[in-house]
This record gives structure tokens, C-alpha cells and sequence, in this order.
């Protein structure tokens, strides 16, 4: 199997200023973290319970609401990244301990083709561990590239066709068609996220 | 680096049934081509008046309204082509007749080059054109990207760098990078094309398998 780019790190991309840093991170703690799905929609990305198999056991996926930052970035985007853009917001990973569906700490979101976008800039602004990795997936018998809104439900069906850990405050380009999964959350991971329907840097797409 | 594509003949892909064609058909032949973009039911395809310059000249542009085959088609499609895709239809090529800016069907026979508002790609059958020189052609907008975000519109087509032109087989699958901008050219009547819209690339037939080369904004 030909092996597709998943990620490109973009370190040529300029770092966020440091008041847009604050800024996003000051949006996530004004928002009281969901502790179950029901309690909160967030804006960008809507949380649901989700589970899935992992070596036969049956997990609850880690939840990622994602908080607009327009239009307070906006400008900064388009003037350093690009116009080209659909979204941009700031994401925290957390779990939904307080559902009575919850099964413990599964340290991972679910695997998954993004909801609202096919592309998305991540830029990591706070980390509990230096080893989070976003890992890539394909589902056996099916196209790399999936459909919106994919969820894998029995990682016995996936083969892990490729992984990174994203560097902190670095624009990291994902392809969020290809399955997916944030893996080893062991607290905290607040993401700018620039969220794309097209590939302005021909980085995937020819 | 791989070089840009901006469409791929997938004539490996199975032809539609007739009884599909002839369905597809027959969907297009019901409806009543509205005159105006006031009069037309919001489907897949929302009509908008749209005038454009090109030449210095202020021109209207062609309209392709596009309806649902989704409820006869999901199956064939899901079987024989992908599972991977958003819209299923059928669209048709229309001039908005009782528009100010309409000239004649001879001189109203081009797009506005856009990007498209529901899909990233689509898989195009072409079924039926008025004339047999109708074309496609991709175009970039200097200062900008290849890949534009939806629903990019060129109101001033002018300044446009035309990328290439193609005239489509009919019968035949058409795979289209439908985030360049792009628009359907010298058609001086019907065109009927079936659409399967998609998010993805199922095909992987645009996506870059070699490292990555920046790409040059013009």
C-alpha cells in the first residue's frame, strides 16, 4: 500500500503571537467544562458519547469541544497563514467522568473523520505530557480518505498507517479525512485549530 | 513534485445503467426551468442571478440547477463507484431568461469561474450537451492559491490566469477538483450531467503520494 501524507509540520508558518496565546487559552478556562455530553454544546464541535473497542474492551473516546476564536484571529490569519480558511478555534480534550456511561480514562479521543472540515492547522498550546500523538488510521476494504464524520468503532478493523507528535506552538497541517486519533491524553491538550475545507499549501492535493 | 491536476477521466468506473440514465433524464425533462432565480425551488444547486466581467464587459452567467437522485441512486452508486459521497443528482445548464442581462442564448453561454458551495470534488457523467464544443477550464487568481475555500466567486474574471481547458466525454466518468476555480464554457443549451458531490478523494486520485514541494502562488 502507497503510504498518503497524513501531516506536514509547517514550521515555516509564523508562531502565534503571544497575546493570541493567551487569548485562546483564557476562552477555554471562561468555559465550564462539560462533564457529560448533554450539559454543553460547544460551537465548532459538537460532543457526543462515543465508544470503541480496543483490544476487545469497550471504551468511552475522550471529548474535544472546540470554542470559536472569530473574530478576534481573524485578521492575524489571514494577514500569516491564509484566507482561506472555514474556522478558527481553540479546542480542550476531556472526559466525560461524571456520565454514567463513562469507563474510565481511556487517554484517547475516538477514531474518527472530522465533523466540519477536511484539513485542519493545528497549533499546541498546553500539554499535561510532551508525548501525545495524533495517529492515523485505515479501516480494512475502505478508501484512505473517508467521508465526514467517520467513526471507527473496533480498532481490530484499522491498520495505523501513521502517527506524530505535534511540537508545541508549531502550525502542524492535518489531513482530518484520513482516521484518526488523538492517543496518550493524560491531562491536558489545548489546540488552536484553523480549520479547512480546501489545501491552500498544496500540501495534500496536487 | 507531482503536478497539478485539475480533473481525471475515471474510465474505468463502470457506465450507469440506462434505466438510471433514462430516470436521471426524465428528473431534468419534469422540472420547469425558471426564468428568473426568484422562481426556483431551492434543491442542490440554489440559482442566483450572477454577472460577471469578462472583457470589460458585464455578462450574465449560466446557471446549473441541480436536484436529488439520492432516493434511486444511493444503491447503484454505493455498489459500483464509492460509499464515500455526500450528494447524488442531476444537473442542467440554464440561462436565466427573464434576467436585465440577458443577451441571447448564442452570447450567454459561459459560467462565472467559482468554486463550488457543497463539495470539494465531483464525479461528473455527462448524459446530454447542446453542443458538442462545450468545455471546462480551471483557472488561478494571481496573489492567491490554487485550492480556494468554497464558494470563492470572480465577479471580476479579468485578471484570471486560465490554467487549461478540456471538452468532457459524454457517458464517461470525470473526476473535477471542483476548490480551483473552474467554470462550464461555450454551452449554448443543455448540458445534463449526473454529479456524484464528495468531501473526499475516495480515489486518491489528487492527493500527493511523493514529499511534499511548496506550491507557487502566482
Amino acid at each position: 500500500m502507497q503510504i498518503p501524507l497524513c501531516y506536514k509540520v509547517m514550521s515555516h508558518l509564523p508562531p502565534l503571537p503571544d497575546e493570541y496565546v493567551q487569548y485562546a487559552l483564557d476562552t477555554v478556562a471562561s468555559r465550564k467544562i462539560p462533564k457529560t455530553p448533554d450539559q454543553h454544546i460547544p460551537e465548532q464541535n459538537p460532543i457526543s458519547e462515543v465508544f470503541f473497542k480496543r483490544n476487545g474492551e469497550t471504551l468511552m473516546a475522550r471529548g474535544n469541544p472546540r470554542y470559536s476564536l472569530e473574530p478576534f484571529f481573524n485578521d492575524w490569519i489571514n494577514d500569516n497563514i491564509t484566507e482561506e480558511w472555514n474556522q478558527i478555534g481553540v479546542a480542550n480534550s476531556i472526559l466525560f467522568d461524571e456520565s454514567p456511561n463513562y469507563t474510565g480514562d481511556s487517554y484517547c479521543s475516538s477514531l474518527h473523520s472530522d465533523k466540519t472540515r477536511s484539513y485542519a492547522l493545528f497549533y499546541v498550546i498546553a500539554q499535561s505530557n510532551s508525548d501525545q500523538e495524533t495517529v492515523f488510521w485505515k479501516e480494512h476494504n475502505k478508501s484512505i480518505y473517508r467521508k465526514r464524520a467517520t467513526i471507527a468503532t473496533d480498532q481490530k478493523n484499522l491498520e495505523k498507517i501513521d502517527s506524530v507528535v505535534c511540537p508545541m506552538k508549531t502550525w502542524v497541517f492535518i489531513n482530518t479525512s484520513i482516521l484518526h486519533s488523538a492517543e496518550n491524553i493524560r491531562g491536558t491538550r489545548t489546540v488552536v485549530h484553523v480549520s479547512l475545507d480546501c489545501d491552500p499549501f498544496g500540501v495534500f492535493v496536487k | 513534485m507531482e503536478k497539478n491536476l485539475f480533473y481525471v477521466v475515471m474510465d474505468h468506473l463502470p457506465k450507469i445503467p440506462q434505466e438510471l440514465v433514462d430516470i436521471a433524464l426524465d428528473r431534468v425533462k419534469s422540472k420547469e426551468l425558471p426564468a428568473t432565480a426568484s422562481t426556483h425551488q431551492k434543491d442542490q444547486n440554489p440559482i442566483y442571478e450572477r454577472n460577471f466581467t469578462r472583457n470589460g464587459v458585464t455578462k450574465l452567467s449560466r446557471s446549473n440547477p441541480r436536484w436529488g437522485l439520492e432516493d434511486v441512486f444511493s444503491d447503484w452508486i454505493n455498489k459500483n463507484i464509492t460509499t464515500e459521497w455526500k450528494q447524488l443528482g442531476v444537473s442542467t445548464s440554464i440561462i436565466l431568461k427573464g434576467s436585465p442581462h440577458f443577451v441571447s442564448e448564442e452570447l450567454n453561454v459561459d459560467q462565472v469561474p467559482h468554486t463550488d458551495e457543497t463539495r470539494h470534488y465531483t464525479l461528473m457523467y455527462l448524459l446530454a450537451k447542446g453542443n458538442e464544443d462545450q468545455y471546462t477550464s480551471w483557472y488561478q487568481e494571481p496573489g492567491y492559491p490554487l485550492q480556494r475555500k468554497r464558494d470563492v466567486i470572480m465577479w471580476e474574471s479579468d485578471h484570471l490566469k486560465k490554467l487549461g481547458s478540456v471538452i468532457f466525454p459524454t457517458q464517461t466518468w470525470v473526476m473535477l477538483n471542483t476548490n480551483i476555480l473552474h467554470n462550464a464554457e461555450n454551452v449554448k443549451n443543455e448540458r445534463i450531467a449526473i454529479h456524484v458531490g464528495l468531501e473526499v478523494d475516495p480515489f486518491g486520485v489528487f492527493m500527493r503520494t511523493e514529499p511534499y514541494a511548496d506550491t507557487p502562488v502566482l
